[in-house]
């Protein structure tokens, strides 16, 4: 059976009079006391003395200093919040409707709650100090100009340098955009991550600090915190969570200090938990929960923020907007990586043997050989080492992988060339002529197939998957096609294939290089000489590849036009078929089949040819195939 | 190097590959000098569309080349001949004699321009004829010169298409021997089809007082042609059209250059009502564009008006006028001398048009391709194109 207190001293302000009446002629046998708010400032000690009972209504700074003088007179405190006060009446789970809010109010099973203080202030929900756009909300997210301006500040994050002290004297030192500290997980976004781990009677203060290292981290946070709470034992990378009954936070610039939405302080800010120092009437769902509550030990975890050394590159500084990350971190990638740019035996043989295979292959026109090259060939692991090289400005994985590349290359070309002198009859197989004419397309493939190869390499878990990446970009085809080029003294041979696999070069290493860094694995400060370097070849490497692609381009709707193209010729009507244009040096050589139900002879091909050449660009060698239609 | 810089290295570049995809194009300041040029057409009578559909062509076209590269510009005379050989004799007059063009245009149909071109060398005026296809109009001067292909060309294409590439035997033929045009592509076309060993099954003139039009075509259907062969006129088309609904025949129907044009203009018949008709046009609607054309093609949409309701006879006027431009900028040095704009015309190879290359030869007969088009759903396909 529900008990109620005998007598209460009911405090209103002249907004919240009109209850008074409610308040007084209440049904459950409780005295009431009725007093002005600011008469009782006027003078606490006469009025509280020896009252064990407070039911306030009025605005939330009213109810905190009501809750300044509990602690002093020691008295119990019954709630009546105004509608309007959603946050109270969501963190101490408060009824809405106003009798059942006058019936807890009055009710004589108050709960000892903590209070925590900050700088002598009384913290009810929370305390924000820094930048923490749209974590800092509480839920409301209707509005687009706040989602708007909420992410026009995201992008604008800096990092602080800060100096947290616990209770037990650790001295910890981070970079963070803000910090926000919780009463309770009621209502906020950020106080879903300690929902677990957080009560009102645990005798701790849960502060939450967010260290993104980058844009995308910070908005990864926001994504989970969005989501909804889950996996909440684990906390998203760039949050750290210190719990702790006593927290001093130093900043080296004064910030300002929003307690509940209100900014009162700055720091340095000393902030305590005050275990059980009240008695408050709270919602039946509280109370339980409440009564489960224990102490909390002090924790601390500040996994995934900067360290010392990162700390003053990383200070004041805008956060970028990929990750940046130390080598440290990524152990297991980097030492892959070294020993992908180690020349070994291994290296040396598969090449060789890949180079041959793949001339082979190119002078047989099998694609299955020429694919099993591809397969054979380890060039691919040195050109993302080198990637990650020039990102990180990492002179010895640099040096290694260039050294690395270059040797296989050399190999690739005299093993090709080798080849092609004990094979001398000059065929030109469709794999061959396939490779002497790259184009942006090339360049395409070599760039997804780069991003693809970076992706493959960062996660063990799809390494196997590098196999496919070097069959779609094919790197030692155009090698061997290179060296076949060598073997015949070629020039032109050799300089078309050396473009096609000087492409996938520079696409690869660009893509690989432009992929580790969105995943986080460049360093603070990456390096900008390397960077310069690859997007000058790449833009250097586009050049031809335009043109090349111009090329095609024109190719394909030149034979798709040819397609449907009929010749009036000497009253003659010819049909064109399979229309096939290739580039030579200086002309282009139109291939066709000519269908006719006439007969034709040299004047009608004269004819023919001067009315493709009358409406055709350029100067065509036509060869065409007559067929009869009968 | 700072990040920045590479940043403005990128940004160099890409307009760097911008800027080389556009041509440079200088600037010309207007002269203040105006160079007459004549236009005769029908303006008004029955067929005053297709003068209309021409000026609409030149004044868009003028807007994309409002100077010759002096900065000389071009005026328009406009001369209405309704159509009727008499009153374009008479214009012809007024434009030399009066106006003193430099060069006259002609929008009229073929009789007229015939009638034209058998007086045109006492005017000394070149004259450049854009709709008239009959093979005649650059027979009787040297001052003639014929911008569309002629019907000579248009008839033995449509009869070897048929013949040698949709391989059909019997063709039978409606035809207007009233109008020189028409009787001229169904005569070339029938000795064309039979050269090629085809049977024309039947040849009827639908002139002919007191037509039934459904007896006619139950006869021909009779003999089982494949493919009916219609060198007429819009309003005879759509009778046509009535009476093989009626019979419940669908015979593949090839129709002659003009007629889409024709319907474009006027508001009684749909385009949509003969669907699956082929038909010989200078232009089709999914035509690839050249630069001209897509300078064209962006200027009219500015203008907001609808590619459907751009014809052949605005596309011809369109395309003419630039190459008129391209012939008066040869002729600057010469004071836009007769004779000089006269022989640039016919000196000019591989103009880029709209869609293709245009040539002339000494005739002044136009080497340009033609299109065999399908209507689907009221606009033009291409099947082939014959060249």
């Amino acid at each position: 059976m529900t008990a109620y207190v005998h007598s209460a001293l009911y405090v209103y302000t002249k907004a919240t009079n009109i209850e008074i009446d409610d308040v007084q002629s209440n049904s459950f046998g409780t005295q009431i006391t009725s007093l002005v708010f600011d008469t009782l400032l006027l003078d606490p000690e006469k009025y509280l003395t020896n009252i064990e009972h407070v039911v306030i209504t009025g605005t939330l700074s009213d109810i905190k200093v009501i809750i300044e003088l509990a602690i002093k007179y020691n008295f119990s405190i019954g709630l009546l919040p105004d509608k309007s006060n959603k946050q109270l009446i969501k963190y101490f789970d408060l009824p809405t409707n106003f009798k059942d809010a006058v019936e807890l109010a009055l009710r004589n099973d108050a709960e000892a709650v903590d209070l925590i203080i900050c700088n002598g202030h009384v913290l009810l929900f929370n305390a924000t100090i820094g930048w923490l756009p749209l974590m800092d909300s509480n839920g409301n997210f209707h509005s687009l100009k706040f989602w708007l301006k909420s992410i026009q500040k995201s992008l604008r994050l800096k990092l602080l340098k800060f100096n947290f002290t616990t209770a037990k004297g650790t001295k910890l030192k981070t970079a963070a955009s803000g910090c926000m500290i919780i009463q309770r997980h009621q209502g906020g976004l950020l106080s879903t991550l300690i929902s677990d781990d957080s009560s009102i009677r645990d005798g701790a203060i849960s502060m939450i600090v967010s260290s993104p290292a980058s844009i995308v981290v910070y908005f990864n946070i926001l994504l989970r915190l969005l989501s909804g709470p889950k996996r909440k034992s684990q906390l998203p990378i760039g949050i750290g969570l210190i719990k702790s009954s006593q927290i001093d936070i130093k900043t080296e610039i004064k910030l300002k200090v929003i307690i509940d939405g209100i900014s009162v302080t700055q720091t340095p800010l000393h902030c305590e938990a005050l275990p059980k120092a009240i008695r408050l009437n709270v919602g039946e769902w509280l109370a339980t929960d409440n009564k489960k509550a224990q102490v909390s030990k002090e924790s601390i975890k500040l996994a995934y923020q900067p360290n010392d050394k990162e700390l003053e590159q990383v200070s004041r500084q805008k956060i970028p907007f990929f990750s940046h990350a130390s080598e440290a971190r990524f152990r297991d990638l980097f030492i892959s990586l070294r020993e992908d740019a180690k020349i070994n035996s291994i290296y040396i043989t598969l090449m060789i043997l890949s180079a041959m295979l793949a001339t082979i292959g190119l002078f047989q026109g099998s694609s299955a050989v020429v694919i099993g090259a591809m397969l054979l060939a380890p060039l691919m692991s040195p050109i993302v080492s080198l990637s990650m090289g020039l990102l990180r400005g990492n002179l010895e994985l640099l040096k290694s992988s260039v050294v690395k590349i270059f040797l296989g290359i050399t190999l690739a070309l005299l093993a090709s060339a080798l080849i092609t002198q004990i094979f001398p009859s000059k065929m030109v197989s469709s794999e061959i002529s396939a490779r002497l004419s790259p184009s942006l397309l090339d360049l395409a493939v070599a760039i997804i197939s780069g991003v693809a190869a970076a992706y493959s390499k960062s996660y063990k878990e799809i390494i196997q998957s590098l196999a496919g990446v070097a069959v779609a970009v094919a790197l030692v085809p155009p090698l061997a096609v290179a060296g076949i080029g060598i073997g015949r003294v070629n020039l032109d041979v050799f300089l078309q294939a050396f473009l096609l696999f000087s492409t996938n070069l520079v696409g690869i290493t660009l893509a690989a290089l432009f992929t580790f860094r969105i995943l986080g694995f460049s360093p603070i400060v990456y390096s900008r000489r390397g960077l310069g370097l690859m997007f000058a070849l790449f833009l250097a490497i586009s050049v031809p590849l335009y043109a090349s692609y111009q090329e095609i381009v024109e190719t394909i709707t030149f034979q798709s036009r040819m397609e449907k193209n009929r010749f009036l010729v000497n009253g003659k009507y010819l049909m064109v078929e399979n229309p096939r244009l290739s580039h030579s040096k200086n002309h282009k050589v139109l291939l066709a089949d000519i269908l006719t139900r006439d007969s034709i002879g040299r004047k009608d091909l004269i004819e023919l040819k001067k009315k493709i050449r009358l409406n055709f660009k350029g100067k065509v060698i036509i060869k065409t195939r007559v067929l009869y239609i009968l | 190097m700072k990040k920045s810089y590479l940043y403005l290295l990128l940004l160099f570049f890409c307009m760097l590959f911008g800027f080389m995809q556009i041509e440079h194009k200088p600037i010309i300041k207007p002269s203040g000098q105006v160079i007459k040029v004549g236009i005769i057409g029908p303006f008004s009578g029955v067929n005053k569309n297709r003068g209309e559909q021409g000026i609409i062509g030149f004044n868009i076209a003028q807007q994309l080349m409002p100077y010759l590269k002096n900065g000389d510009s071009i005026e328009w005379i406009l001369e209405d001949d309704q159509d009727i050989p008499e009153q374009s004799i008479r214009a012809l007059k007024t434009l030399t004699e009066t106006h003193k063009v430099v060069i006259i245009i002609m929008l009229s149909a073929s009789d007229s321009v015939l009638a034209v071109a058998k007086v045109a060398d006492q005017y000394k005026t070149p004259i450049f004829t854009l709709f008239a296809t009959h093979p005649g109009v650059t027979q009787y001067s040297s001052l003639v010169n014929q911008f569309s292909f002629d019907d000579t060309f248009q008839a033995t294409v449509a009869a070897l298409y048929i013949r040698d590439e949709l391989l059909i035997d019997k063709v039978a033929i409606l035809l207007q021997r009233d109008k020189a045009h028409f009787a001229y592509l169904a005569d070339e076309f029938s000795r064309q089809f039979k050269a090629t060993e085809g049977v024309i099954t039947d040849s009827y003139d639908l002139n002919t007082q007191g037509l039934d039009y459904l007896q006619i075509l139950q006869s021909i259907k009779n003999k089982e042609p494949e493919l009916l062969y219609l060198p007429i006129d819009m309003e005879n088309i759509f009778k046509v059209k009535a009476a093989l609904s009626t019979l419940d025949w669908s015979p593949q129907i090839m129709l002659s250059d003009g007629v889409l044009a024709s319907i474009k203009a006027q508001e009684k018949y749909a385009l949509d009502d003969i669907n699956g008709m082929m038909t010989i046009d200078a232009f089709t609607f999914d035509m690839k564009l050249n630069r001209l054309g897509k300078q064209l093609a962006k200027l009219i949409e500015a203008e907001g008006i609808s590619r459907h309701n751009i014809g052949t006879n605005s596309t011809l006027a369109m395309e003419s006028y630039a190459l008129l431009v391209n012939v008066m900028n040869r002729c600057i040095a010469q004071k836009y001398t007769p004779l000089c704009i006269n022989n640039s015309i016919r000196s000019t190879l591989k103009f880029e048009g709209i869609n293709g290359f245009i040539s002339f030869d000494q005739t002044g007969k136009v080497q340009r391709s033609l299109n065999i088009n399908k209507i689907y759903d009221g606009v033009t396909k291409l099947i082939v194109r014959v060249y």
